[in-house]
């Protein structure tokens, strides 16, 4: 039977793997649910996925996810070397997020945006670029 | 003068004939993180710097020393 350590790397491997596949979802996302659409006509349900995608994404980058397997083998996975990468990936997804709101102040004169697009766009490049860095960084640590 | 902190956890854990697996696993870490720390891709904190002391029974300044200083 594997140990608790044994389950915890496997589990790490799989998040890593798995993180920025979702990042480049959250990013495809935007632009699959409401970029070249109206943004008038896009309905509720749509926009109460994408906020339950982002809530779920923001929870599974601040705590590192695993919230389904015992406490001993998260507290494993999620030990200081992958809190340091959490740490990276919230970096470069403030980092993101600032230059993406700067490319939006720059465009606005050309091509204006209302604040709830502009907000969507932000929030989806932010959590997508940290996800994907998060996933670079656990690969770099992996041998 | 910049310095940096360099180890010899693998030195020592090879001595022992433990795997990464078996010292994270007395540790209480992941095998990644123990690896981490031989490559010198983690200062680890003041927390498990100590535990590794415990588990691999050496002082820490004998595991740890800032370059170019030499244990």
């Amino acid at each position: 039977m594997a140990s608790n350590t044994e389950r915890a790397d496997r589990l790490d491997r799989r998040r890593t793997l798995i993180a920025p596949f979702i990042g480049i979802v959250v990013l495809s996302a935007n632009q699959w649910l409401f970029f070249g659409r109206d943004w008038n006509e896009v309905s509720i349900v749509q926009l109460a996925l994408w906020l339950a995608m982002i809530l779920v994404v923001l929870a599974l980058i601040m705590t590192g996810g695993l919230w389904f397997v015992p406490k001993t083998v998260r507290e494993i996975a999620n030990d200081e070397g992958a809190r340091q990468s959490r740490q990276r990936a919230f970096k470069g997804g403030f980092a993101a997020a600032v230059v993406m709101a700067l490319v939006v102040f720059v465009a606005s004169p050309f091509a204006p945006l209302d604040a709830q697009r502009a907000a969507h766009i932000i929030i989806s490049v932010a959590l997508g670029v940290a996800l994907v860095v998060y996933g670079f960084e656990e690969g770099r640590q992996l041998d | 003068m910049t310095e940096s902190l360099h180890n010899r956890v693998r030195e020592v854990r090879e001595a022992r004939g433990w795997t990464q697996l078996h010292l994270a696993e007395v540790m209480g870490v992941s095998r990644k993180t123990v690896n981490t720390i031989e490559n010198g891709a983690l200062n680890p904190s003041t927390f498990i710097a100590l535990k590794l002391t415990r588990a691999l029974d050496e002082p820490v300044e004998r595991l740890f020393w800032l370059a170019p200083q030499e244990p």
